[in-house]
């Protein structure tokens, strides 16, 4: 187990390499920069050419990278190039926790509707929970998370007037945010859990279980969910990395001081370094969690076994 | 007629699906006695295992389930509860199913499914039930009971798992064990140890058995009563003897010309019974058996047959028109 774990962390260490290497070369053949003179019309020439060589960027691109690499093994993210005297290290920290709550909140509740959703809509097939679920998972599969927002937003702000529009401080800024997130992997994990949940319930060990004069609630509960959820399971993983780390369309709507509103600006203002910042610690969130499914995998079912 | 332990009269059975009703047993009149061991047998599709699976309330939603009698130990099925009948099952009637491969939870251990129905029905504590199960596992031939309750059905064979199967059936030493084709997904060697097994079992606990199979040597081999069904009713019932040497019933004779002796020099023919079971969708009006039948007559075809005595030996009842009270009538009815 300790072994198989080392193992994966050394392949996540060199899928990390691949991809900071990728990243920084993409982002430099990209056409423009930081301080191009063609987008910074009313700073002299001059000024342009400081600011390049003060981050570096007057270097051939081999050496800003070897550079880059030098730095970020001492756990340095660099400076941001546009906000001044902010370390993407500083930025990534203020930015987090704030993705954190919001994503956190929105896996809670994805699998606190989506599974028990499922499990009832399979065991009643045909019945009305089953459409009603039928339909939710269409619409969250099929309708793009800023028409849910800004319905969420028209009915709840504006009509009702009983949620604030955007923003973020108290617990009742974060409920349209937090089902906007939510919407579509509830419609996934009900679906994903209903049709497992059906496959698992035609098995012969639940038959057998029942004629053991297990209830009818403890079938369910006991052999029918664990057998069942390992397809959840597999979803949840990249799912937790994708919104914890922020989802940039959710805090870019409802102006939520996350992760992922610092990606959508540095893309669009060539800020290298917190877009490179950024997208390793996204990577290297996806690579633990993708580790913590893997695990759990061999925690749920005996059968699954680490091979060393 | 009170003494029986399990009394199934008129049981009929049901399934909605998309194309229709498919009538999986269509009237069927059985007993079992306290510490007997009866044979159900008849092709796949015949209604054996339904059957069962009917009287326990196992059977999936679309199945409805009617008879004008069902009665286990002097309790009235037909009126207990799903909880009432859920909590006999495992405790007074055990149950063994077909695949062992799949009838045991992947994901718990061995011990933990042991332990189930103890828990369960006899409301035994972990250290208690942990005993019982050692103890089990001991009886139905588990070497090193204690490490082995700690294992995952993956580790055991198929053989293995059903052995677990009669200990986990047997735990609460039931009155009935209901065992529905236990040795056909085994190989032959494993099967005559599975058997052997099950009557060492009965023996012990002296619970009635009903085995349900395909096989006519497993019956042979086991059982002191026989129950032929074909096509969702009974063709002939009586003691092992009466159906293995005195079949009355042309498609019993079928059946049993279709399978090989040991004693075989290879020099006998099996001749099978031609064509194939009736479809249950749109069973037959006559006698389920008609189309397949050599002997068939004008009647077999538009009249069923009732269960009648023969006069071969007691208890042993044919439904066929050739014979017994059924020719008697068709006698009649010629004149």
């Amino acid at each position: 187990m300790t072994k198989y774990v080392l193992k994966r962390l050394l392949a996540a260490a060199i899928s990390m390499l691949v991809l900071i290497t990728a990243t920084f070369f993409l982002m430099h053949a990209v056409p423009g920069s930081p301080f191009n003179p063609g987008e910074q019309r009313n700073v002299p020439p001059k000024v342009l050419e400081n600011l390049r060589s003060k981050y570096g960027l007057d270097l051939p691109v081999w050496k800003q990278y070897l550079n880059y690499m030098n730095s970020l093994s001492h756990g340095n993210l660099g400076y941001s190039f546009k906000k001044l005297n902010y370390t993407v290290n500083e930025l990534i920290v203020s930015g987090f926790p704030a993705s954190a709550v919001v994503g956190a909140l929105a896996i809670v509740a994805a699998l606190a509707v989506g599974v028990p959703l499922g499990i009832t809509s399979a065991l009643k097939r045909g019945g009305w929970l089953d459409w009603l679920s039928m339909i939710l998972a269409t619409i969250g599969i099929s309708m793009p998370i800023f028409i849910i927002a800004i319905l969420l937003m028209y009915v709840f702000s504006m009509k009702l007037q009983i949620l604030p529009i955007y923003g973020y401080g108290t617990a009742s800024h974060l409920v349209i945010p937090v089902v906007c997130l939510a919407f579509s992997p509830i419609a996934y994990i009900t679906r994903l859990m209903r049709s497992s949940m059906l496959e698992v319930s035609r098995q012969d060990y639940i038959r057998s279980a029942r004629a053991r004069g297990v209830s009818e609630f403890m079938v369910i509960a006991k052999h029918g969910v664990r057998n069942s959820i390992l397809p959840v399971v597999t979803y949840i993983g990249p799912l937790i990395a994708i919104l914890l780390t922020g989802s940039f369309v959710v805090e870019r709507l409802f102006m939520i001081p996350g992760l992922g509103r610092y990606f959508v600006t540095a893309v669009s203002e060539r800020d290298y370094s917190v877009i490179l910042g950024i997208t390793i610690f996204y990577g290297a969130f996806i690579m633990l969690c993708t580790l913590l499914v893997d695990i759990a995998y061999a925690i749920i079912d005996p059968r699954v076994k680490f091979t060393d | 007629m009170s003494g029986h332990l399990l009394e199934i009269q008129n049981l009929r059975t049901d399934f909605s699906i998309a194309g229709g009703v498919v009538r999986a047993v269509r009237g069927i009149d059985l007993f079992v006695d306290k510490g007997e061991f009866l044979g159900v047998v008849g092709e796949s599709g015949c209604g054996k295992s339904v059957t069962m699976l009917s009287v326990m309330r196992l059977l999936s939603e679309n199945a409805t389930v009617q008879a004008d009698k069902l009665a286990f130990d002097g309790r009235d099925l037909l009126s207990q509860g799903h909880k009432k009948m859920r909590r006999m099952l495992g405790d007074e009637i055990g149950m063994i199913f077909q695949d062992p491969m799949t009838s045991l939870d992947p994901l718990y251990t061995i011990g933990n499914q042991i332990m189930e129905p103890l828990r369960i029905h006899r409301k035994m504590g972990a250290g208690e039930a942990r005993r019982r199960a050692v103890e089990m596992l001991d009886l139905v031939g588990i070497s090193s009971p204690e490490q082995r309750l700690k294992q995952y059905p993956h580790e055991f064979s198929g053989g293995m798992r059903q052995r677990v199967m009669i200990a986990i059936a047997m735990s609460c030493n039931p009155k009935l064990l209901i065992a529905d084709e236990p040795t056909t997904a085994l190989d032959v060697t494993i099967q005559a140890q599975i058997l052997e097994l099950m009557k060492d079992m009965q023996a012990k606990f002296s619970a009635a058995t009903l085995l349900i199979t395909h096989d006519l040597g497993v019956i042979a081999s086991t059982c002191s009563r026989v129950v032929v069904m074909y096509g969702g009713l009974i063709m002939e019932s009586g003691s092992v003897e009466d159906i293995f040497y005195h079949p009355m019933h042309p498609y019993t004779t079928g059946l049993l010309s279709s399978i090989s002796d040991v004693g075989d020099t290879g020099k006998k023919k099996l001749s099978p019974i031609p064509g194939s079971p009736p479809d249950l969708m749109n069973p037959p009006a006559g006698c389920p058996f008609t189309a397949r039948c050599d002997s068939a007559m004008r009647i077999c075809a538009k009249a069923r047959p009732a269960l009648a005595a023969s006069e071969t030996g007691v208890g042993h009842g044919v439904a066929c028109w050739l014979t017994g009270a059924a020719a008697k009538g068709t006698e009649a009815l010629a004149k």
